[in-house]
C-alpha cells in the first residue's frame, strides 16, 4: 500500500514522524480549500494563495491538535475559515461580492436535493440574481449555505468546521433557505 | 521571476514544505493542547464548585432571613424579598453559570451540545452540589465567614439586624441577660445596647422562649421616655431567633406555622399590668388575614 492510498488519519500519524509526508496532504486539500476561500469572498489569486500557505502551516505547527474524534478534513476546513475570517479582520476589508464563484457553483445550489423537496424556486434564478441574493445574507447564513450546498458538508461536518451544535446547523440552515426564498421572492425572480 | 498566483497555488506543497525547514517551524507538543483542554475542563469544574458555594450561601440565607415572619416587618412579601433576598450569591451564581458555558465551550468538544444541554448540567451540578454543601454546613460557613466582608453586601445576620433591630418600629432581636422577674426582664439586643423588657402578655410560649437565653425576636413598642433615660420595650409577642445551625424546611414550616396561630388573635391581647393595658399591642404589626375555620 503506497503512502498515496493511507487515510488523511493515517498520513498525520506518519507527518508527526516525517514531514514530508505533509505534501501529500497539501496535494490532496490544495485545491478544495482555494475553492473553499474563493467561496469565503477572497477572489485575489495573490490572497488566496497567501491565506492557503498559513492554513498548512498553521495546520502543520498544531498537528498535534488534531485527534480523530473529528475528521482530517473537518478540522482543515475549520482552520482555513477563521484563517480566511483573520484574514479579513487583520485587512479591515469585507467579503467581496462573488460568494457564489461560478455557474457550476448555482448548479449545485439549484440541484440540491434540499431545495428541490422544498421546491422553492427552480433554474429560471439566474446565476447573477442568485449571487446577489447570496451576497446579501447575514455572515452566519452565508456560511452554512456555502458548505452545505457549494461544499456539500453533512451537518455533522459543518458543526465540527464551525464550532457549534448539530442541532444550531439544523436551525441555522432552515432559517438560512427561508430567508434566501423569502429574498429570491421579494425580488420577484420566483418563477 | 515572480510566480503568478496560479503558479503560487500549484508549488503550494514545496512553498510550505520549503518553509517549514527554513524557518524550522515545529509542531506543537501534544501536552500544550492537552494542558489547554484540561485547564478549560478544570475551569469550568471550579465554576460549578464556586457558583455552588453561593447556592449553599443563597439556600443558608433562605433559611435564616426570617420570611417566617414577613408579615411583621414588611408590607408584603415582594418588599420584603427586595430588602432580603442574596444579590450577591444570586449575581455570583449567574456569573459562574456563565463562566462554566463558556469554558465548556472552549473545551475540545464542547461545542457539539447545545445551550441547553451544556447549561443544564451546569445548573444541575450547581444545584446539587451547593445542597450537599448547604446539608454539610459549608453553606453557613460561607455566608458568615464571607457575607460582611464583600463589598456593598450584607450577611444575613446583618440583614436580620438592620430588618429586626428598629425599636421605634416595634422590632427588638437580642438575648435575655438576666432572671424573669414577674413581667420583666433584662435584654441585650445585638447592637449591644440593653433594654428593660415588660410583659404585656400572659404568653407561656413567650415566656419560653426567654427562658431559654437565646437569641430571640421581639414585637412590641418601645416607651416613649423614662426618668432614668432606662430604654424600655414593651413586648407583645416574643418569637424565636435566627439558629446558627439549618434546622429543616419542617422546622420552618413549623415555625412559621405556629407564628400564624399565635397571632391570629393579637388584637386586644391580654394585657397584665393595669397601668400599661391599653391596646398597643393591638396596633403592632403583623396585620395577618385571619386563619381559615
Amino acid at each position: 500500500m503506497s503512502s498515496q492510498d493511507k487515510t488523511d488519519e493515517e498520513l498525520v500519524e506518519m507527518v508527526r514522524i516525517q514531514r514530508d509526508f505533509f505534501g501529500i496532504l497539501i496535494g490532496r486539500y490544495e485545491s478544495r480549500l482555494a475553492k473553499y476561500i474563493r467561496r469565503l469572498g477572497v477572489h485575489d489569486g495573490e490572497d488566496v494563495a497567501d491565506i492557503l500557505q498559513e492554513i498548512f502551516i498553521k495546520a502543520y505547527r498544531n498537528l498535534n491538535d488534531f485527534d480523530t474524534s473529528l475528521s482530517f478534513s473537518s478540522w482543515i476546513y475549520r482552520i482555513t475559515h477563521n484563517e480566511t475570517i483573520s484574514w479579513y479582520r487583520k485587512h479591515n476589508v469585507r467579503p467581496e461580492g462573488n460568494l457564489v464563484s461560478n455557474s457550476e457553483d448555482i448548479l449545485l445550489l439549484l440541484e440540491s436535493d434540499e431545495w428541490k423537496e422544498e421546491d422553492r424556486f427552480d433554474a429560471h434564478v439566474s446565476a447573477e440574481e442568485l449571487r446577489e441574493v447570496v451576497k446579501s445574507l447575514d455572515r452566519k447564513y452565508r456560511d452554512i449555505i456555502i458548505l452545505r450546498f457549494f461544499e456539500q458538508k453533512e451537518y455533522e461536518e459543518i458543526s465540527d468546521i464551525l464550532k457549534i451544535p448539530i442541532g444550531t446547523v439544523g436551525t441555522l440552515l432552515h432559517r438560512a433557505k427561508k430567508k434566501l426564498a423569502t429574498m429570491i421572492d421579494d425580488k420577484k425572480i420566483h418563477v | 521571476m515572480k510566480d503568478s498566483p496560479k503558479n503560487k497555488i500549484e508549488n503550494m506543497k514545496d512553498t510550505v514544505l520549503s518553509r517549514i525547514e527554513e524557518s524550522a517551524i515545529e509542531q506543537v507538543p501534544r501536552w500544550v493542547f492537552l494542558f489547554k483542554n484540561f485547564a478549560f475542563w478544570a475551569f469550568w469544574a471550579v465554576s460549578i464548585l464556586v457558583g455552588a458555594g453561593a447556592v449553599a450561601a443563597i439556600l443558608f440565607s433562605a433559611g435564616h432571613v426570617g420570611w417566617e415572619f414577613y408579615e411583621a416587618t414588611h408590607a408584603n412579601i415582594l418588599t420584603f424579598l427586595i430588602e432580603t433576598l442574596p444579590y450577591f450569591w444570586i449575581v455570583m451564581f449567574l456569573c459562574m453559570l456563565a463562566l462554566g458555558n463558556y469554558n465548556l465551550r472552549q473545551t475540545k468538544t464542547g461545542y457539539r451540545y447545545s445551550l441547553m444541554v451544556v447549561g443544564g448540567v451546569s445548573i444541575v451540578g450547581s444545584l446539587l452540589l451547593g445542597f450537599v454543601l448547604f446539608i454539610s454546613g459549608t453553606g453557613a460557613f460561607i455566608e458568615l465567614t464571607l457575607g460582611d466582608r464583600i463589598p456593598f453586601n450584607r450577611s444575613v445576620v446583618m440583614v436580620q439586624r438592620d430588618v429586626w433591630r428598629v425599636p421605634e418600629a416595634g422590632r427588638l432581636i437580642g438575648t435575655v441577660v438576666g432572671e424573669i422577674d414577674g413581667n420583666k426582664v433584662l435584654f441585650e439586643d445585638v447592637a449591644g445596647d440593653e433594654w428593660m423588657l415588660v410583659m404585656m402578655r400572659e404568653g407561656g410560649r413567650d415566656r419560653e422562649l426567654l427562658a431559654g437565653m437565646q437569641e430571640v425576636r421581639l414585637l412590641g413598642y418601645r416607651a416613649t421616655s423614662t426618668a432614668s433615660g432606662e430604654k424600655i420595650f414593651h413586648v407583645c409577642i416574643v418569637l424565636p431567633g435566627p439558629k446558627a445551625r439549618s434546622e429543616g424546611v419542617d422546622h420552618m414550616i413549623g415555625v412559621r406555622k405556629e407564628f400564624t396561630e399565635r397571632t391570629a388573635d393579637f388584637k386586644g391581647g391580654e394585657i397584665n399590668e393595669d397601668n400599661l393595658r391599653s391596646n398597643e399591642c393591638g396596633s403592632v404589626r403583623p396585620k395577618l388575614s385571619p386563619l381559615p375555620e
